[in-house]
């Protein structure tokens, strides 16, 4: 072979050797491009440990999202990242972040409930950029889960990991028997509570919960509240809950106990948790609580045998001719400033709360223990096999979704909730509801002097 | 023959003087550095916070110095002299609830029998209750609906059949003083037990051959000479009382209203609820105050009794 020969077949290896690095290259890359969930490909973490502050893992979703993303996972698979949650009890989780927001290093992601955000958002990263790099689409949310995820700036510093919207559980059998129809407002509730009562002795009409404890007795006073077109505090931040339409809806929270009597009167000192007792049991024909518990609804060991499968459930009564207006909890997740993995921490963040590893989380009914149809995402709770495997509760959920509210977004939220359920727990008792709300109104303002909102 | 008697008397009677033995110190050290890490640090710290603005919702560090305010705020604060007030009827009631419960029981089981030895042992089963389980069960048994203590009311004396326990001012209040008598009074009943057996019987016995009756020996011999051990049951119980925390937070969440808001509970809810560490630390600094003077009320009577 000549010279020139040698180097044409030279040249021409050289040039397949670059075609074949090229198309290798590309096939990789191709291939990395695909990794599900917006995740990042090359795992360019691979071998980060991340902490993070959670509680509860006895909720069926997080046992399960910590099962798939804990060591082993299918996350850990595809970033190389692997993530410690942190189970705190419940009652000391508040303090815990708080500290740690403040002071600490330890955690690099948290999840927190709506109620406290107020407090712990100085301490945590916006992640505005990010979800914009990362084409997360925001209005696939509810826009109650976004706001209570934003600090006072209007950065994003939660995306919705849990939440759950109001939802009105009724028992088919007893409204099929006497031909009610579902109520669609507190006042029809009333009608229909009256009525099983009237016909169903023994059986109580609705299951509400008066108690002080962590504010639950304020679910459903501000639906109420805002069914009414009343408000907790104007866009000053001035209480304005004790005005004429507030009075009027507090009154009417107040009389489904102690003027028409629809509910036991020991639910002054009922929470959520005994209320729902009523129900489980077979002694109360409605409650009004989150839709989480629908998997409880459907669990024989938790329910008595009267009561399984007999549970419908519709979207929470709203207030006369007004668009229902319900309060949305949600647990925003988010990434500590004091993180030094906060990359990481995103991934993490972008997997828990992609709405496909929320519909296989919603849709597992594999383990009664851990099914819970909890899901965050519009296009999620509109999902066919999601609503067939939680009964079409998804779907009722996003319906409530898109009227629900936040609490009110000021640092002092939890000075003014205590106030707030103290109060109402007294009106309950029996004091007297405008003469309370006004006082109630007054310590706010105190508390809102205090805190610098206005002098 | 003096000299080493008195030597010998000296070495037993009195204590070595170690005071410049260094290894003394080695040893102390690490016990000290806890207490001081874990006891001084904090109560110096607090006390300096409770001069200081500080809200945790505003600022992740304590703010100027206020002076007294935090303390004068108190004294206007509806909710701390409502937790002032429920502390102060928390205590009388539940002191004086498992002292005289715990007398009667000791009195009935003073006498050595078998049956009452058997009795004395099952006492202390209630005190080592742990006071968050004694919420939830005592919340349980009260349901009016499903309660077992409710149920049993309610047959024994119709008139309080549904009666809410926890649904009454004064009721939820006697109700989370019950469930500390529960537990406390059978612990007394054991100290009295052992009082009234220190008790020389021939002081009773003389009295009954003077006529006496039962009555007259309890208030004139026994109370007398037993008063030395319930006062200072009283301090102890007194002290404990106005902790009393868990069962308000598993029974009563404070209410209704703010009925059973102890100070030990809005204590908590200033600091770990509303976030006003400077605040939170006046107030527990007042808590300090009264506890501390039945605290010294105590040791000063023990000592006393030591002497």
């Amino acid at each position: 072979m000549n010279k020139v020969g040698k180097a044409f077949w030279k040249r021409l290896g050289l040039a397949l050797g670059l075609i074949l690095v090229l198309a290798l290259g590309l096939v990789s890359v191709n291939a990395q491009g695909s990794i599900p969930y917006e995740l990042k490909p090359g795992k360019p973490y691979n071998g980060t440990k991340i902490k993070f502050l959670i509680c509860c893992l006895a909720a069926g979703q997080f046992a399960q999202l910590s099962k798939l993303t804990g060591e082993g996972s299918e996350f850990q698979q595809l970033t190389g990242i692997t993530v410690e949650w942190e189970n705190t009890p419940y009652e000391s989780l508040q303090q815990k972040i708080l500290v740690e927001a403040t002071t600490g290093n330890t955690y690099d992601a948290v999840a927190w409930v709506d109620a406290w955000g107020e407090a712990i958002k100085p301490y945590l990263l916006p992640l505005n950029d990010r979800i914009k790099a990362d084409k997360i689409d925001l209005k696939d949310y509810p826009s109650a889960y976004i706001q209570a995820g934003s600090d006072a700036q209007g950065n994003i510093v939660g995306l919705p990991l849990r939440g759950h919207p109001l939802i009105l559980f009724y028992r088919k059998d007893i409204f099929d028997e006497l031909k009610l129809s579902v109520p669609k407002t507190w006042q029809e509730v009333i009608r229909a509570a009256q009525t099983i009562q009237e016909k169903k002795p023994g059986m109580m009409g609705i299951a509400m919960y008066y108690k002080v404890n962590a504010g639950q007795n304020l679910f459903l006073w501000v639906s109420h509240l805002w069914g009414n077109g009343g408000d907790i505090l104007d866009k000053n931040y001035h209480p304005i809950f004790n005005d004429e339409r507030g009075v009027q809806a507090t009154q009417a929270y107040i009389d489904l106990l102690r003027k028409y009597k629809v509910t036991s009167p020991a639910a002054t000192t009922y929470a959520e948790t005994e209320s729902s007792t009523e129900m489980f049991q077979g002694r109360a024909a409605m409650w009004v609580g989150w839709w989480w518990y629908w998997a409880r609804f459907s669990d024989p060991k938790t329910v008595v045998p009267q009561v399984l499968g007999k549970v419908g459930f519709a979207p929470a009564p709203g207030w006369g001719n007004n668009p229902p207006q319900t309060y949305a909890l949600v647990w925003p997740i988010g990434i500590f400033k004091n993180s030094k993995k906060a990359d990481a921490a995103w991934e993490f963040i972008k997997y828990v709360t992609n709405t496909d590893v929320q519909k296989k989380v919603a849709s597992n009914r594999s383990d009664p223990a851990v099914a819970d149809n909890t899901i965050v995402t519009f296009s999620g709770m509109e999902d066919p096999k999601v609503n067939e495997a939680n009964g079409g509760i998804p779907k009722v959920g996003a319906e409530v979704l898109r009227t629900a509210r936040t609490l009110p977004l000021v640092r002092t939220w939890a000075e003014i909730q205590s106030v707030l359920e103290v109060g109402i727990n007294q009106m309950a008792n029996g004091a007297d509801v405008r003469e309370t709300l006004n006082r109630m109104a007054k310590d706010v303002d105190a508390i809102q002097k205090r805190a610098g909102y206005y002098k | 023959m003096d000299l080493p008697q008195k030597s010998s008397a000296r070495s037993v009677g009195k204590p070595r003087r170690t005071g410049s033995n260094p290894l003394r110190w080695a040893l102390l050290t690490p016990a000290l550095l806890v207490i001081g890490l874990t006891v001084i640090y904090p109560l110096l710290s607090s006390f300096v916070t409770s001069f200081r603005n500080w809200q945790l919702i505003n600022s992740p560090s304590p703010g100027g110095f206020v002076g007294l305010d935090n303390y004068t705020r108190a004294f206007t604060d509806e909710g701390f002299l409502n937790s002032l007030k429920v502390s102060a009827l928390y205590v009388l009631v539940s002191v004086s609830l498992s002292l005289i419960l715990g007398l009667g029981i000791a009195l009935l089981l003073s006498k050595p029998t078998r049956l009452n030895t058997f009795a004395r042992a099952l006492l202390i089963f209630p005190f080592a209750v742990a006071p968050v389980l004694k919420g939830f069960s005592w919340r349980f048994m009260l349901n009016p609906e499903y309660g077992v203590y409710a149920k049993m009311v309610g047959t024994v004396i119709p008139p309080l059949k549904g009666y809410l326990w926890l649904g009454h001012d004064f009721s939820a209040l006697l109700t989370l003083a019950m469930s500390e008598v529960w537990g406390w009074a059978p612990l007394f009943a054991l100290m009295f037990i052992g009082a009234l057996g220190s008790i020389p019987s021939e002081i009773t016995e003389a009295a009954r051959v003077d006529g006496a009756t039962g009555w007259h020996i309890f208030w004139r011999i026994t109370l007398p000479l037993l008063a030395p051990v319930v006062y200072i049951v009283a301090l102890l119980k007194i002290i404990s009382a106005l902790k009393m925390f868990d069962q308000v937070v598993i029974m009563t969440g404070g209410g209704p209203g703010n009925a059973t808001q102890t100070l030990y509970y809005y204590i908590y809810q200033l600091a770990f609820r509303n976030l006003d560490m400077g605040y939170a630390s006046a107030v527990s600094y007042l808590l300090v105050v009264v506890m501390g003077l039945f605290a010294f009320l105590y040791v000063r009577t023990l000592l006393r009794g030591r002497s």
